[in-house]
């Protein structure tokens, strides 16, 4: 099943074209690595396909629906989308900030603790989120992906900041998420160690996909 | 529960947690809107009684003023940290966190209301006992009017340059009948303890369309 | 359709020549008020810039909402051509009242229902175009400008029924057309509502043609 469809999408910004016919799609219970140098418009690729900028031109269908017509809104509970920084709030602690994700998103509280021991959270869940450290940030951030029980995941480099062992248990997230038959994008423009995860690779340059 | 009400209840419920426990917005504007009134209260002519006429639209102007810090606030904790894609990705219509949002804001700018109203009670003389309820109701629909379009008119600018002087200047045209409406229902409750049902219903359909308005073009805000 | 109205300039253009002409001569011959000597002539300029500042802003909301649900950036350059000249109709009113004023009433400026309902209206305006400089640059610069215009709109009639009950008698003089007024004072101000009105269409049109060059210069730079 076809979990995102890419029909000639572009995206401008004035006269920057960050993508610029981009056409593909991504099959369900793959990882895909989204290549490509800086500024090639991989985050904007992500960003689209997760609903947050909508494309001046194209096509974007995910999970079959389109992400923008407000019809559609209970399906965004499904793509989870960990960009740049973690998305929660700096002045609650990580367990208000997850409380408050499954609250938004309709999920049982209950997953909270779970996810804070599989990303080893544990000791920091009753701190503010400002004042830890960039590597348990950006695990917070995906714990809110876990909390939220998404289909398909988008993350923007994630192995940014994190040592050897966030690292590898971020590849077991992965793993894990596609041994349930879920699908992921990873953009990343070095993945290292990493690269044999992927069942897919796709380069993104100059605003136009290739695959790899 | 419907979506779009968890979702609102849930941001509403988050944007008061953040205010009481850092205390920041309600702080600042508190005591900006305390310097304002002690300002006016040594400046003004000795002879109160002439000053009264003025009362209820100073009010009303050191509050519009004292809520511009509050506004301007609305979306830091989202820009600041990412978490504006958090809500964007909320599985409901859009314009529910919109409710939520201008929900808390409010209940901010109420709760500075009725600071600044004991404030002119305490330094400008103003008995507001014969008054008390309909004050509070025009103080209820003023707080929504100006909580709707501020939060609306807060999002637009968050991410603009020059915010601090962008919001009140796409603000106060806006925001100019409500401090007419409101003055006005106010100097006739104080003067005679009533509100006339014009006023009443200029202040809430202020509100009302305002809201409408904000809810429904909010969707155009969170997308880029 | 944004190239019919663009190209429409041109008859626009010529049509309200020959309307300003009109107006010229009929101003020009309408017999002098006794009350207000030869200054109330400028009447013929004053009053005929309401209908477009005000028009002005409403086509600037229509082209927001054109935007929002079409996302084509023809109604976006659309409300701006709308909003950059209703803004400066909007300036003639308020420029053009204190000169009449002052040798009339010996007032500069009064707070009176349309001359406040204009002021504001100007604000309304001068915020929507700081909102546009500020935010440019910005993908989203074109949907808040158009969600902007149309929250303005919405201000509008609110802010006139307020000031109405804010303010008390008025030194403004009523309503031409409700008085019965001497036919050659009468037709200077319709020729005028007329001439002013066509030229209000024919520098939307241009300025909608510069827009739309500036548009085509930056795709072919990228």
């Amino acid at each position: 099943m076809k979990v995102v469809e890419l029909v000639d999408v572009a995206k401008h910004y004035g006269a920057v074209r960050a993508l610029d016919g981009v056409s593909a799609s991504f099959e369900s219970g793959t990882l895909t690595h989204v290549a490509g140098p800086n500024g090639a418009g991989k985050s904007t690729l992500l960003r689209v396909i997760a609903g947050l900028t909508r494309q001046t031109r194209g096509r974007v269908n995910v999970l079959d629906v389109d992400l923008f017509r407000s019809l559609h809104a209970r399906e965004r509970g499904r793509v989870g989308y960990l960009g740049p920084e973690a998305g929660l709030y700096g002045e609650l602690t990580l367990t208000e900030n997850l409380r408050f994700c499954a609250r938004l998103h309709g999920v049982s509280e209950s997953r909270i603790d779970a996810v804070l021991q599989r990303l080893d959270l544990g000791q920091v869940r009753a701190r503010p989120v400002s004042t830890l450290s960039l590597g348990f940030r950006r695990r917070a951030g995906l714990s809110r992906l876990l909390v939220t029980d998404c289909e398909l995941w988008l993350l923007d480099e994630p192995w940014n900041g994190l040592d050897a062992d966030a690292s590898a248990s971020l590849a077991g997230e992965l793993r894990a998420h596609r041994e349930s038959g879920r699908t992921a994008l990873v953009a990343a423009h070095v993945v290292g160690d990493y690269a044999a995860l992927f069942d897919r690779g796709v380069v993104l340059h100059g605003g136009r996909l290739a695959d790899a | 529960m419907n979506a779009g009400l968890r979702v609102a209840t849930a941001v509403l419920g988050k944007d008061l947690r953040l205010d009481l426990r850092s205390r920041d917005r309600l702080g600042h504007m508190a005591v900006f809107s305390a310097l304002v009134v002690v300002l006016l209260s040594i400046s003004l002519p000795a002879a109160k009684r002439a000053a009264a006429l003025w009362i209820p639209a100073l009010m009303w102007v050191v509050f519009l003023f004292t809520s511009l810090l509050g506004l301007s606030r609305s979306f830091l904790a989202e820009t600041a940290g990412g978490a504006l894609s958090t809500l964007a990705g909320a599985p409901c219509d859009r314009g529910w966190v919109f409710l939520g949002k201008a929900g808390a804001n409010f209940l901010a700018l109420l709760g500075v209301e009725l600071w600044t109203a004991a404030l002119f009670a305490v330094f400008l003389d103003v008995d507001w006992a014969p008054a008390v309820w309909p004050a509070l109701g025009v103080a209820l629909l003023g707080a929504a009017g100006l909580a709707s379009i501020g939060t609306l008119l807060s999002a637009l600018s968050a991410t603009a340059r020059f915010r601090e002087f962008l919001l009140p200047v796409l603000l106060f045209p806006l925001i100019l009948p409500v401090l007419v409406f409101a003055s006005q229902a106010t100097a006739d409750a104080l003067a005679t303890g009533a509100v006339s049902g014009l006023h009443w219903g200029a202040l809430g359909l202020y509100a009302w369309i305002f809201t409408l308005a904000g809810y429904f073009v909010f969707d155009q805000i969170l997308e880029d | 359709m944004e190239e019919r109205l663009i190209r429409s300039a041109r008859y626009t253009g010529l049509l309200a020549l020959a309307a300003l002409a009109v107006w010229a001569y009929l101003a020009w011959v309408a017999p002098v008020e006794k009350a207000q000597g030869v200054i109330q002539k400028i009447m013929y300029v004053h009053v005929p810039n309401v209908a477009p500042a005000y028009l002005g802003f409403v086509l600037t909301a229509v082209g927001g909402i054109g935007f929002l649900t079409t996302r084509r950036e023809e109604w976006d350059r659309f409300a701006l051509a709308a909003a950059e000249v209703g803004v400066v109709f909007c300036s003639l009113i308020l420029l053009s009242g204190p000169l009449w004023a002052k040798p009339a009433w010996g007032v500069w400026w009064v707070w009176d229902l349309r001359l406040t309902s204009t002021v504001v209206l100007w604000f309304i305006y001068v915020a929507y175009l700081f909102l546009r400089a500020f935010a440019a640059g910005s993908d989203s610069a074109r949907s808040f400008s158009s969600i902007y215009g149309i929250v303005g709109t919405l201000a509008i009639p609110f802010v006139y029924f307020a000031v109405d009950l804010a303010s008390g008698s008025t030194l403004h003089p009523t309503d031409p057309s409700r008085q019965g007024l001497p036919a050659g004072i009468a037709a200077a101000l319709r020729s005028g509502m007329i001439a002013f009105l066509l030229v209000f269409a024919w520098l939307v049109a241009r300025r909608l043609g510069v827009a739309r060059l500036e548009a085509l210069i930056e795709e072919r730079r990228s």
